[in-house]
């Protein structure tokens, strides 16, 4: 089994925020009759302060798993994570409760972060406001468009500010003003010190990350100075390489 | 054609890769059947039945009678079960089943097919427990009513899974079978003539039936079997009528 | 990054805040509520007019058509209650865990839910109490009620355990509504089962149900009986409790 520490951080500029070493994964080893998966074999990674980071690599890679493991809703099989600071996690599927109002929602997780009533309702204006949702604010999340639902899903990710972001494919379903309030938010956060990650699969955004990780037979690879790489373009790098 | 069976085989092969259902599927009826006989006194109860166009009463032994209630209750109550979540997920997932190209009648067919798939194995394995105790006198008949019993209270539950949620629908797929076969059916509690309103339970129907086949020499209720398969028939065309709806309103 | 100042007011109450939460859940399928409340009625009369072609039995004293009424009413609460249960620990799983993640305890979570899970019980006891109390007048009226939401506990807590092992709503339902079965027919004064093998008292209903009898046609209790449900359901809550926090931490196997 692996294990995982939290410790609060210090305010380095450069400081690694998670650190993973040896990440082991694989699904259904445990159960008779049943053909296990492996997903990761050894996955090492860092995250530091003020960086936005990208995790891509092909569809059933693993990439979700990593981020996972490293938000701690998963248990790895082998290798360690170690966390510093909060962390703000906004899954691929909108994991909220159905029948609650948006405001419930932001009150509801608000309260597990531990926030005054005060500091929850000030998160909530100010994401609302930002991300464009104010008119929703009493509707029920089960009555939002997959779009909303997923602007509601990236807010609490946001709401306590943490010192970490781990987000996986955060815009699904943004129109394009929101995609680039998006962006525009993400680098704001940058800026002030948090460590953005994210699992993104759009090619066109790799310029605006300061590092890439490519998850790729169950191995992690920092392919930040390939910048522009993917499967997709991995011919374009073969003949590259003939120049 | 080939999109039908398609559907069908992957709607089969979900259900049987998931162990933990067929374990149920098996588990359930054997000890629940199992521990009816076993703590049936074997004592003589009057019981009403049809024979030769009469109401009459006849003693019997209540261990058969158990056996030909507990039987039909409990695949009608996993039917049941079935037929709701089958509905629930239908609601969820079909609609894009449709947008894929499949025809609204190839799906329909496809989650019916695995409805009466489980039907099947249900009706199979609460008969298979029963015979160890119990054996009608009239096997195939007895059959034959069992499976409509489970194939209507599956369609009952498609139709609840259409216009309640899951936990409402879990109410009352429990509630119906055990107030119909459990209570108002069962010859032991009922010893004179049913009132109107019991009549009208899915129940009514194949359960003379089973009594008859089951408890006498003669088959006199033939003629309910037939009532029943219409019950039947009508269910069937009020679920495929709201399955389309509930599928297609995306 | 640091966190904003809150100049030393109190974060918000956990425990306040979930349970306000499940509570606005639960009552907004109005459907739901208004079926928690009028299918007991079902159930008891159900029962009653079933039972009441029964014989009288020497074994209680009580007619059967209140016989029937009072398992009716017994069955009622812990068939609701017991599938809300159920229902409570599975449907809102994923987002749960999210929830856990941000920080909120496990254990908080749960105890909202089976505080509310609790409330509702004891509403829906009241109900079922009531179409009694009309029908027949129970010898001792709050022991009466007090064993009614004692027996609606045991089955919520049951489903809780079921829905907390089991992955899945329907494979869930297929346990909770046999063991309600069993309890139902196989235990206790039907007249289909009067052998009863020492194993039935195990059963979640059984000493429930002696203890309602007593309660309802006599006016007294069994301190064994008692003793037995009060066992009963600290050890469903520790078991509980138990798979709860295990469900929380996921090691992504076929508990999804």
């Amino acid at each position: 089994m692996g294990s995982s520490t939290a410790t609060t951080p210090e305010g380095n500029s450069s400081e690694i925020l998670v650190r993973a070493e040896g990440i082991e994964k694989t699904y259904g080893s445990r159960l008779p009759f049943t053909r296990s998966v492996t997903v990761l074999t050894g996955a090492d990674l860092e995250i530091r302060t003020g960086e936005i980071v990208g995790i891509v690599g092909a569809n059933g890679s693993g990439k979700s798993t990593l981020m996972n493991i490293l938000v701690g809703v998963l248990e790895q099989d082998g290798g360690t994570v170690e966390r510093t600071g909060t962390v703000g996690w906004c899954p691929q599927e909108p994991l909220l409760y159905d029948r609650l109002t948006v405001g419930e929602t932001f009150r509801l997780f608000g309260s597990g972060y531990g926030m005054t009533a005060e500091e929850i309702d000030e998160a909530k204006h100010r994401l609302a406001s930002k991300l464009d949702f104010e008119q929703y604010l009493d509707y029920r999340i089960d009555q939002l468009s997959g779009g909303n639902r997923q602007k509601i899903n990236l807010s609490i990710a946001l709401m306590h500010d943490p010192d970490v972001l781990m987000l996986d494919e955060p815009y699904t379903g943004f129109d394009w003003e929101t995609y680039l309030t998006f962006w525009d938010l993400a680098e704001e956060l940058a800026a002030d010190g948090t460590a953005v990650t994210m699992i993104s699969h759009l090619i066109e955004e790799q310029s605006r990350l300061d590092r890439i990780y490519e998850v790729r037979d169950g191995q992690v690879y920092d392919v930040t100075d390939q910048e522009g790489e993917t499967d997709a373009t991995a011919s374009e790098r073969g003949e590259a390489t003939d120049e | 054609m080939n999109r039908t069976i398609t559907a069908f085989s992957i709607g089969i092969k979900e259900q049987v890769r998931n162990y933990v259902l067929v374990a149920l599927l098996v588990v359930l009826p054997v000890s629940f059947i199992t521990l009816a006989f076993a703590v049936t006194q074997d004592v003589e109860m009057p019981v009403r039945t049809l024979v030769d166009g009469e109401t009459v009463t006849v003693m019997r032994g209540m261990p058969e009678v158990h056996g030909v209630i507990m039987t039909p209750i409990t695949s009608a109550l996993i039917a049941g079960l079935a037929g709701l979540f089958l509905m629930r997920e239908a609601k969820d997932t079909d609609g894009r089943l449709a947008v894929a190209g499949y025809r609204a009648r190839q799906v329909i067919a496809a989650r019916f097919g695995v409805l009466a798939a489980i039907t099947l194995i249900v009706t199979g394995v609460s008969v298979g427990v029963m015979l160890v105790d119990f054996q009608p006198e009239h096997l195939w008949w007895f059959i034959a009513a069992m499976l409509v019993v489970s194939v209507t209270y599956g369609l009952i539950g498609m139709l609840v899974g259409a216009v309640l949620d899951r936990l409402a629908g879990m109410w009352l797929m429990l509630i119906l079978p055990m107030l119909d076969i459990g209570l108002f059916q069962d010859p032991l509690f009922i010893q004179s003539e049913p009132e109107w309103w019991m009549k009208l339970f899915p129940g009514y129907w194949p359960v003379r039936v089973m009594v008859d086949t089951g408890l006498t020499t003669d088959v006199d209720t033939a003629l309910s079997l037939v009532w029943a398969t219409g019950y039947l028939l009508l269910a069937a065309v009020l679920t495929i009528g709201v399955y389309y709806r509930a599928t297609q309103g995306k | 990054m640091q966190r904003p100042v809150n100049g030393g007011k109190r974060p918000m109450n956990r425990v306040r805040t979930g349970i306000r939460s499940n509570v606005s859940t639960f009552l907004r399928t109005p459907l739901n509520v208004v079926l928690a409340l009028l299918l007991p009625i079902v159930v008891i009369e159900g029962w009653g007019q079933a039972m009441a072609g029964l014989p009288s039995m020497p074994t209680v004293e009580a007619i059967p058509i209140d016989l029937g009424r009072l398992l009716g009413a017994i069955f009622g609460v812990a068939i609701i209650a017991g599938l809300m249960g159920l229902a409570q620990m599975i449907s809102a799983r994923a987002a749960d865990r999210r929830l856990v993640q941000t920080g909120y305890p496990p254990r908080t979570l749960l105890a909202t839910r089976l505080a509310t899970l609790g409330g509702v019980t004891v509403v829906v006891a009241a109900v079922n109490y009531g179409v009694l109390w009309l029908t027949i007048s129970p010898e001792a009226p709050v022991l009466t009620f007090v064993f009614l939401v004692l027996a609606g506990l045991v089955y919520a807590f049951l489903g809780a355990l079921v829905g907390a092992l089991l992955p899945r709503l329907f494979e869930g339902s297929l346990v909770v509504v046999f063991l309600a079965m069993m309890d139902a027919f196989l235990s206790g004064d039907s007249p289909l089962a009067s052998d009863v093998p020492e194993f039935v008292e195990y059963f979640p209903l059984y000493h429930p149900k002696e203890l309602l009898q007593e309660a309802m046609f006599q006016g007294t209790y069994t301190t064994g009986d008692l003793g037995f449900v009060a066992g009963y359901l600290m050890v469903l809550l520790v078991l509980v409790t138990v798979v709860f926090g295990m469900t929380m931490r996921t090691s992504g196997g076929w508990s999804a």
